[in-house]
């Protein structure tokens, strides 16, 4: 069962009991070594295109949320506030899946260096900044939210250069929201931030809602059940949305 | 019908020659001659543009969503390995796409050659292409 929100919903019941795990990004847009402006380099799908090429896709099964699912108990932040690390983990599993990798489960608490080991929240900018350098480990490293490296299994630092989620897209600025619907619609997925809840998640796929408004689905991290359709402004990524290009090619023989 | 019988093994024998000597030929017909020389592809990897994705025909996106499905490696064509290092084991298919109008379907067949041609338009062909 889906939650859906959209410009009439309440706030405060979709955040109860998650402490905000996301923070407005610190950077320019295009700010970022590691992520060019999407809307620059990419041409945008014309929007007259999109509730076509929304049927066509789902009708395909071409979505990454309809070819790659996240494991709600295994991607659960469990009322921690490292929405902006699990969400992260989740776009670049869906990235190796895309790229026909096999599946890792990645430990998001092994990109806790970004922030100095704290159970805390954190910005998706800093997050992604971080990750291109250094990865995310596999889960049977790092215990959940475990935040003491001393006793993570030796070697995670290493195994996390295999999963480096290597260049981003920026898609933030004027044209946020074309750029989001033209990476889902590309068979991408976007890690992107919103204030309104003070949280960042993984948006996987699109659909035209009975209204005939598009709306945007994320897996979310708050568990079995806790999946989001958001619809309006609230569908609209507002501290920033991001699209890896590749990470690196590991585990796979040819 | 005899002597169309012996032109047809003749011009099989030189395809299957001059598919053996390396000379590159268009992909529609390699795909033929590897069936003939009973050539299977073991291996396939789109390798694309990730900037220029979007400006693909949608079937085609679709069916670079779908090639996972079918075995089919998808990369970019800056794509890197463990450590932000070259991947020894991508190099032979990025030295094949080199050059040429991405996405490109890199197939490695059964008798050792390795071979390119534009990404199929459809999941469909895509299959066909590969194998599945």
């Amino acid at each position: 069962m889906s939650l859906f929100f959209d410009d009439e919903t309440e706030i405060a019941p979709m955040v109860a009991g998650f402490p905000p795990g996301a923070l407005p990004r610190q950077t320019q847009v295009g700010g970022l070594e590691c992520a060019a402006v999407y809307a620059e380099h990419v041409p945008l799908i014309p929007e007259s295109e999109w509730k076509n090429r929304i049927a066509d896709m789902a009708a395909s099964g071409s979505f990454i949320g309809q070819r790659w699912k996240s494991d709600a108990k295994a991607d659960y932040q469990n009322g921690t506030p490292l929405c902006h690390l699990y969400s992260l983990a989740q776009a670049v599993m869906a990235k190796r899946h895309a790229m026909g990798l096999p599946f890792v489960q990645l430990a998001p608490e092994s990109g806790l260096g970004v922030n100095g080991y704290r159970l805390a929240g954190g910005y998706l900018d800093r997050d992604i900044e971080w990750a291109a350098v250094h990865g995310l480990c596999e889960r049977s490293y790092v215990p959940m939210y475990s935040n003491k490296p001393n006793s993570w299994k030796a070697g995670w630092a290493d195994n996390a250069l295999n999963n480096i989620p290597l260049e981003w897209w920026d898609l933030d600025g004027q044209n946020v929201w074309a750029s989001t619907v033209t990476a889902l619609l590309s068979g991408d997925g976007c890690y992107v931030g919103y204030d309104w809840a003070g949280h960042a998640v993984f948006l996987d796929m699109l659909r035209v809602g009975t209204n005939g408004k598009i709306e945007v689905h994320t897996p979310n991290s708050h568990g079995p059940g806790q999946d989001w359709w958001l619809a309006g402004s609230k569908a609209i990524p507002s501290m920033g949305s991001f699209v890896i290009r590749s990470v690196t090619f590991s585990g796979a023989t040819l | 019908m005899k002597a169309a019988g012996w032109i047809l093994c003749a011009c099989l024998v030189i395809a299957g020659a001059t598919l053996q000597s390396g000379v590159d030929l268009p992909g529609a017909a390699e795909t033929v001659i590897g069936w003939v020389y009973e050539s299977k592809p073991v291996q396939s990897v789109i390798v694309e543009e990730s900037s220029d994705r979007p400006k693909l025909p949608a079937s085609q996106i679709q069916a670079i969503a779908a090639a996972p499905g079918m075995g089919v490696f998808v990369i970019d064509k800056d794509v890197l390995g463990p450590g932000k290092k070259p991947a020894p084991v991508l190099q032979h298919y990025l030295d094949e796409a080199n050059g040429k109008p991405l996405p490109q379907l890199v197939r490695k067949w059964s008798n050792g050659r390795t071979t390119s041609v534009d990404c199929p338009l459809t999941a469909d062909e895509l299959k066909k292409a590969v194998g599945k």
